[in-house]
């Protein structure tokens, strides 16, 4: 079925309530650096959105097909055309921080659509949102974007979002933009309430991620981020996985799936910003490389030393790669000797 | 609703249902409680057509001539004339048990399986009809219709090849071996057929199995475009329905391809293909209990099917049941070594376990079909795959 837009104003955000605020009140460091996450920042209502606020109009072509992105009155518009007839949608959710791109999600006589242009800072322009150049466009239906049914509409808000899926249908008028705790921490909210009032607590205890193996804690990752099994099984294969950085690791050969020193978290703070600088990440490389030597008999051996250098080792192992069509380059998470002529490694 | 299209049907009728093999009596005057008038009376009514009244004759002459295989075969017709299958099979088994190696009844028994879906049931008794009438192409099409529809292509190959030169410009023929081949990705072989079809002129079949040619290399727009046309040629095409709403999902038109589906499903309530593909769509949405009824009954379709079998082993790890599902890959890896979502499942089930070890070995096996998987895609340089390993991933 396709994803009817019904409004349910009155149940909006009644769990948003509880959240950041309640889980600060123990938890304030966390909190406090999770505004700057990228994971808070997964989506934005179009009206905060820096792209669509400061760049109106933005047009793009492609055949017979015209489309416009602009902001008229307060909010944005979307709309398609042939030269003949224009087909217009009102930008309700506006997806991804804008590292990479934003795409938006339009709403169109009832129905929701992704469409099928989105933005790319790079270029600071439109272009076909990723996985549209392959979709048909022979009508100007098909040129206006992707229907979205209920479970594909739910698939882009469980992760972009908080509370805009109840009971696996997607309800995006009661959305809250970007993740929450309560999405990684699967009992956050029973752990909040009985915090508060001190009954349960016990049962409601959290499980301590930071002490989950890289396995266990890639299957609260892979939530969101397609797991290495989503990837092997399914694809995609080539350059087109560079984005699945779990699968990509776990294809390094220094990947160990019971060492904690080699996880997602183990190099990306998640309640923190993207960190740029490459030395912290270097930190990484050198507790397993470099590790400081240790009296104690459980220390794990030390991995081999890089002959070429000690520093820089993100810039020679893990080499950044271009997904044709998505203007950005992607850190390739399979660490590795680079040679030169090398194909990508799938 | 067989696989063979109704036009290729009607152009090469398959077997009729109501093969009457009695000898027929003089017609001198008898009084209706003789026997032999009212089975003369049973047979003239089904050679009318009308199995209605054909029935209670033949059920009445039984009561004095219950051991008579060729009535029983005909009481059985008459009943699958009726589209009462139950019923007809019960009859024909009865004949059988009388006269073992009646061709007629087993041919008959053979298709009312086939009618129900019983394909497994149906695939045996035709190859024990085979053997009773040796060479027969009917029985050698119905047969290799079975496996194609039980997803043993190469079967339906083993069988057809020898007709090959002797079936040149038949319909029927260039259909079932051209699907047989193109599903068993011999694809050369498999276009020359669908060219021997459209050399006829542009037809449903030849749409459908151009559509199948081009999923196979995953340009699911151009199939999609393909099985559209079939549709539009022959809305009534077995799997055609099914084989677009294949298309379509593999495009992400969910909402049209679980119609295509459900249109194939109303025509044949047994399509493996369509049962199964809903289920892959209930899955995808975590309506597991739905998926899980229809992947059941795709197992009832197709007996042993891996790949059902994997979908129920995955729904099992979904839902906690992590023994389960480590019991059935196993199973499913022994039988079918290189199918990489089985080893991929089986790897998070022993991570799961805790059996570290177990899994990083089907982690590698992973790695090492995928690495032959890409390497084996067309356009792909041989030596790029040994670049590869040498560098030691």
């Amino acid at each position: 079925m396709i994803m009817p837009l019904l409004v349910f104003a009155a149940q909006a955000a009644t769990r948003g309530a509880v959240g950041g605020a309640q889980c600060g009140t123990c938890h304030p460091r966390e909190v406090a650096t999770f505004g700057d996450s990228p994971m808070t920042r997964a989506a934005q209502r179009p009206a905060d959105s820096p792209f669509l606020k400061n760049n109106s109009p933005l047009t793009f072509h492609i055949g017979r097909f015209t489309y416009s992105v602009k902001q008229e009155s307060g909010s944005s518009a979307y709309s398609v055309t042939d030269g003949a007839n224009t087909l217009s949608g009102v930008i309700g959710w506006a997806i991804g921080k804008g590292v990479v791109g934003q795409t938006w999600l339009v709403e169109r006589a009832g129905i929701l659509y992704e469409g099928a242009v989105s933005y790319y800072p790079s270029t600071k322009a439109l272009d076909l949102t990723p996985g549209h150049a392959e979709l048909p466009r022979n009508t100007l239906e098909e040129a206006f974007g992707r229907k979205l049914d209920s479970s594909q509409a739910a698939q882009c808000f469980g992760c972009h979002a908080t509370d805009a899926v109840w009971k696996g249908a997607a309800h995006p008028e009661t959305w809250t933009p970007g993740v929450q705790c309560w999405q990684c921490h699967s009992k956050a909210l029973q752990h909040a309430a009985a915090m508060k009032t001190g009954t349960n607590v016990q049962a409601a205890r959290m499980q301590h991620l930071g002490g989950v193996s890289p396995e266990d804690l890639a299957v609260v990752c892979a939530k969101c981020h397609p797991s290495w099994a989503d990837v092997a099984a399914k694809g995609p294969r080539g350059v087109l996985n560079v984005r699945m950085q779990f699968y990509r690791l776990t294809n390094s050969r220094c990947y160990d799936s019971a060492d904690s020193r080699i996880s997602c978290t183990a190099c990306h703070n998640p309640h923190g910003n993207l960190s740029n600088d490459q030395a912290s990440y270097e930190s990484r490389c050198r507790a397993c490389h470099y590790p400081a030597s240790s009296a104690s008999p459980k220390a794990p051996v030390a991995a081999k030393k890089c002959p070429i250098a000690t520093t820089n080792c993100i810039a020679c192992h893990m080499p950044k790669v271009e997904i044709p069509g998505l203007h950005y380059q992607f850190t390739d998470h399979e660490i590795r000797i680079v040679r030169k002529g090398d194909k990508y490694p799938d | 609703m067989p696989f063979l299209s109704p036009n290729t049907m009607r152009r090469r009728p398959i077997l009729p249902l109501g093969i009457l093999t009695l000898t027929f009596y003089p017609a001198f005057a008898q009084t209706p409680a003789d026997p032999e008038a009212t089975l003369k009376q049973a047979i003239a009514f089904q050679q009318a057509g009308n199995s209605v009244k054909a029935i209670p004759l033949y059920r009445e002459y039984l009561k004095t001539h219950p051991s008579s295989s060729n009535v029983l075969s005909n009481l059985g017709a008459a009943l699958a004339h009726e589209g009462k299958y139950s019923e007809a099979i019960a009859e024909y088994t009865k004949s059988l048990a009388v006269e073992p190696a009646n061709p007629q009844a087993m041919a008959n028994l053979g298709i009312a399986y086939y009618k129900t879906g019983q394909i497994p049931q149906a695939r045996e008794k035709l190859q024990a009809v085979l053997g009773l009438m040796p060479g027969n192409q009917q029985i050698i099409f119905l047969m290799a219709d079975c496996d194609i529809r039980l997803g043993d292509y190469k079967g339906a190959i083993g069988i057809l090849e020898p007709l090959e030169t002797m079936r040149a410009e038949d319909d029927t023929f260039d259909y079932l071996f051209g699907t047989a081949l193109l599903r068993d990705n011999q694809i050369d072989r498999g276009s020359k057929l669908i060219d021997h079809i459209l050399r006829r002129g542009d037809s449903a079949e030849a749409r459908l199995l151009m559509g199948t040619a081009k999923l196979d290399v995953r340009d699911y727009l151009g199939a999609r475009e393909d099985f559209e046309k079939a549709v539009t040629l022959n809305p009534k095409l077995p799997e055609a329905h099914a084989y677009l709403g294949l298309a379509l999902a593999r495009v992400s038109d969910v909402e049209k391809a679980t119609a295509e589906f459900h249109a194939e499903l109303a025509l044949d309530p047994n399509n493996f293909l369509a049962t199964f593909e809903l289920g892959v769509l209930a899955a995808k949405e975590q309506k597991n209990a739905e998926a899980r009824k229809l992947f059941v009954r795709s197992l009832n379709l197709r007996p042993g099917d891996p790949g059902v079998r994997y979908q129920l082993a995955s729904l099992d790890l979904a839902e906690g049941q992590v023994e389960k599902a480590r019991v059935a890959l196993e199973a499913i890896i022994k039988e079918s070594p290189d199918f990489t979502a089985a080893h991929v499942n089986l790897a998070t089930v022993y991570y799961r376990l805790q059996r570290k070890e177990d899994g990083d070995r089907e982690r590698n096996l992973v790695r090492k079909l995928n690495a032959a998987s890409q390497a084996a895609e067309p356009g792909v340089n041989p030596s790029d795959s040994t670049k590869r390993g040498a560098s030691g991933k």
